[in-house]
């Protein structure tokens, strides 16, 4: 070909600019038919015709013109050949070219260059047949996984498949009314992520056993990128600050600094963690940035602290207690601009009682217009230690009040000597902080419902399904270490090595497996028992895994609502057997969550709580019991004396308080 | 004796003033107000037994209340709250006021530390006798009241706060007839609403703006 064709530059659909070569012309009509030299014939002619910035629409309409001169019956070939068009996916329209499903396959997949020419001039026939002008990137995918399946190259249709939400689910998301931009943002992106995490991140044995519902993976959108949840210890920011990718935040020096680096502790956090963050002790660790101030600036600060958390979008839990605890007294604080001189926790009773009270009073008052916050959570632990203290009284009926309008207030209380930290509980003399990676929930009625009545069958598949959980939490651990390797965990990447890790291992319908086994509820005397092997063997088979700073553990998981998904798949197996077991509110199939009793046993408060607070002894990565008020206006007072009894007559760790009004 | 009753619900915190506490709802009203649809499924269980169950069942809570419309009609609310007495427990009876008898039993037997009165419609005959069904009612409302004026323990008065029932001249009236019959020292009037017929916003900001002693619940 000649010089001059040589330096004239063409511009493709995608905007990309390249020298012209002829031989693309000769290539385009010799694979619409046209043979060999008529096709040189043309490219040379078209080469000289075409001028420097021409775009390749612009060649193909000169090649056409040129053919037509020649060979009309050529053209006519060359024109129905590439009247095809591509909408492609970096939203350019382009002719069609089988050569570049064919470098696809190849990039994307294993197969060899021979079989994916030959599916890509499968694929092709089978557009051409459909005669269409426009075909979508997408189309294209479709027809090419198809011959692929017909091909029996599953794996290398599960590389190929694209990820995505059909448009009516699309549609619904976007025009939903109750959805705001950024909540549709978060929810196609999920979908898209949770589709990866299905396709390419979990083996076909964990992927199907989530989709079939013999377990279900919480938080399955950031399998491959987040870990679930964490307890800060704010000690640790406050005595080095935030090292931020763009910005770094110093140790604050002050209480409104103080305030802002746990704020920013939070939005930092929302990058590695999926579920929920938690700071707990708030008000011990922030008691020295309080000294010298008055209730007014005490009680801003409090505000504030409320509000810049509800505007994070994010879950977030708070913990205070009254005071300091004892164990944390003699503990050395960290003061102002991240000094420590050996000055203790105990030091600052007074400040850390009143900002309690502070954090309590402006709970209650809700925002500047009375709305209650609905985030963060404010999370109270009660300890015998505080029952005596001056305004103790006070600073709980301040929480009972907000819980009795509606706040889902969480209420601890420690037993023995172990250490909470947020929901979980550690060894006494481990860190406040911890992180939990990944929960996946056994689905327990299935587990019966599969058994057949037999106790070996059900023992077996519950080891069975525990291991399969395990293996799940395993692969999720090597997700987290090769990101934190990679540096692109905030937060998580300094802390991992220092941090308790924790994997749990959740359950769920444990009163519907013992129906569908035994044909009575967790209540009856017959079934209590069976219900603590079970939870037995599963603590055992969980927990000699793992090690002291990267435990797996039992825990009741309420996120996603599993009890109803769960459910709803085994109502479609099962349907027999489900409807006598699963409660159904509301016209819905569902589980007892974990091992809660069910809410229609009529039973006395303190059985309930006794039953349900046993299994909470077993579950180190959280349980909380629900206690439902039935009454429009609860009284806050009786309440505060509820939880007094609970926290000194039962075994229960953590509880809540639900309004059910009109049941 | 046995006892007929709906159901136990093992918490609340607004039956007793104050404590959290356990309600049994004991069935058998005399009245059939158009407003009230009832208690469900009736069931029976011998007085001692069914008082050893709350007991026992009241671990948490600080008070017993016998509830339902009118539980003192049956006889056997008597040996129930015989059985209760005494045990550390706190123990309300509620009444519609149309069996003073037993309630004048209850009394002097010393039995309860508190007793709450339904008052059903405005204290005036015909009113009563539309909204109940019994034109005796409201004598034996106003014979309660007279009983309930001598008793030492903590007393509420429940009144419904819903329309067509609640007006403004109905609250101002009751508010005089309980004066009257010297409830200055009663400790709460307790505005209830029926549910199903809703209390509105105007009238529950008639009883928070009034001046009157209570709260709407």
């Amino acid at each position: 070909m000649g010089e001059a064709a040589n330096r004239v530059h063409i511009v493709k659909a995608s905007g990309e600019i390249e020298v012209f070569n002829p031989n693309m012309v000769t290539s385009d009509c010799q694979d619409a038919g046209i043979d060999f030299w008529t096709a040189v014939e043309v490219a040379q002619e078209v080469s000289k015709r075409i001028k420097d910035g021409a775009s390749t629409r612009e060649i193909q309409q000169e090649t056409l013109r040129v053919l037509y001169a020649m060979n009309p019956e050529a053209a006519e070939r060359y024109k129905r050949y590439h009247s095809m068009y591509v909408r492609t996916s970096r939203n350019t329209i382009e002719a069609f070219d089988r050569k570049k499903i064919v470098e696809s396959l190849i990039l994307e997949t294993s197969l060899p260059r021979e079989i994916a020419e030959n599916i890509a001039r499968e694929a092709e026939a089978e557009l051409r047949r459909l005669k269409l002008e426009f075909i979508s990137a997408p189309l294209i995918r479709e027809v090419v996984n198809v011959k692929l399946l017909e091909h029996g190259f599953e794996e290398a249709r599960a590389s190929y498949t694209r990820l995505g939400m059909p448009v009516y689910d699309a549609s619904l998301l976007v025009e939903g009314a109750s959805q705001d931009a950024e909540e549709v943002h978060r929810a196609m992106a999920a979908n898209v992520l949770k589709e990866f995490v299905l396709l390419k991140v979990l083996p076909l044995s964990l992927a199907d056993a989530h989709m079939k519902g013999d377990l279900h993976i919480h938080a399955i959108e950031a399998f491959a990128t987040k870990a679930s949840s964490c307890v800060h210890d704010l000690r640790y920011y406050l005595l080095s600050g935030i090292r931020g990718r763009k910005a770094a935040v110093p140790p604050p020096g002050d209480a409104l600094d103080a305030l802002l680096l746990a704020v920013n502790l939070l939005r930092y956090g929302m990058g590695s963690f999926s579920t929920s963050q938690c700071l707990d002790y708030i008000n011990v660790f922030l008691a020295p940035y309080l000294r010298g101030l008055s209730d007014a600036e005490m009680s801003r600060i409090a505000r504030l602290l409320l509000r810049q958390i509800s505007q994070l979008g994010a879950s977030c839990d708070l913990w205070v207690e009254y005071g300091v605890p004892r164990f944390m007294s003699s503990m050395e604080a960290v003061l102002p601009g991240g000094e420590m001189d050996g000055t203790t926790y105990g030091e600052f009773e007074e400040e850390a009682s009143s900002f309690a009270l502070a954090i309590a009073r402006a709970y209650a008052s809700g925002d500047h217009l009375g709305t209650p916050f609905s985030s963060p959570r404010l999370c109270f632990r009660l300890r015998d230690e505080h029952w005596d203290r001056h305004g103790y009284s006070t600073f709980l009926q301040l929480a009972h009040q907000a819980a009795a309008a509606g706040a889902e207030h969480l209420f601890a209380s420690p037993r023995g000597n172990e250490l909470q930290a947020g929901t979980y509980t550690l060894p006494a003399d481990t860190a406040v902080s911890a992180a939990m990676l990944q929960v996946v929930t056994v689905n327990l009625p299935r587990i019966a419902y599969q058994s057949g009545g037999s106790d070996r069958r059900l023992f077996e598949l519950l080891e069975d399904r525990v291991r399969l959980a395990l293996e799940a939490l395993m692969l999720k651990k090597e997700v987290i270490e090769r990101r934190v390797a990679a540096k692109v965990l905030p937060l998580l990447d300094d802390s991992y090595t220092s941090t308790p890790i924790l994997l749990g291992v959740g359950y769920v319908g444990l009163n519907e497996m013992l129906m569908a086994h035994l044909g009575a509820e967790l209540h009856r005397e017959e079934a209590l028992g069976f219900a603590r092997r079970v939870l037995r063997q599963m603590y055992s088979l969980v927990t000699q895994e793992g090690e002291a700073s990267r435990r797996f553990v039992l825990v009741q998981q309420l996120d996603e609502n599993p009890h109803r998904r769960l459910a709803r798949l085994d109502h479609g197996i099962f349907a027999h057997r489900v409807a006598v077991s699963a409660e159904r509110r509301g016209g819905e199939v569902r589980y007892t969550p974990a091992s809660w009793v069910s809410e229609d046993a009529e039973l006395p408060l303190a059985k309930r709580l006794e039953i349900e607070g046993e299994f909470h002894r077993l579950c180190h990565g959280g349980a909380v019991s629900v206690i439902p008020l039935r009454e429009q206006v609860p009284d806050p007072v009786p309440l505060m004396k509820l939880s007094r009894r609970i926290a000194a007559d039962t075994q229960l760790r953590f509880w809540k308080y639900i309004r059910e009004v009109g049941r | 004796m046995k006892v007929r009753y709906w159901r136990i619900d093992y918490l609340s915190t607004r039956a007793f003033p104050g404590q959290p506490s356990s309600v049994v709802y004991l069935s058998g009203c005399p009245f059939s107000c158009f407003y009230c649809s009832g208690g469900g499924e009736v069931r029976d269980a011998e007085a001692g037994q069914l008082a050893e169950r709350l007991i026992q069942g009241a671990e948490l809570v600080d008070a017993l209340v016998v509830g339902g419309c009118e539980p003192l009609v049956q006889e056997s609310a008597i040996e129930l709250l015989t059985s209760l007495a005494g045990r550390g427990m706190k123990l309300k009876v509620c009444t519609s006021g149309f069996v003073p008898e037993l309630l004048e039993r209850t009394i002097e037997l010393n039995l309860v530390d508190a007793v709450e009165l339904y008052l059903r419609a405005p204290l005036e005959t015909e009113m009563y006798a539309r909204v109940t069904g019994r034109r005796e009612a409201v004598d034996r409302v106003f014979h309660t009241l007279n009983l309930l004026s001598s008793f030492d323990g903590v007393l509420q008065v429940s009144a419904l706060l819903a329309p067509p029932i609640f007006t403004q001249e109905y609250l101002r009236e009751l508010s005089q007839v309980l004066r009257r019959m010297g409830f200055d020292r009663l400790d709460a009037v307790h505005w209830w609403d029926a549910g199903h017929i809703p209390a509105t916003s105007e009238s529950r900001e008639m009883v928070r703006t009034g001046g009157y002693q209570g709260e709407v619940v």
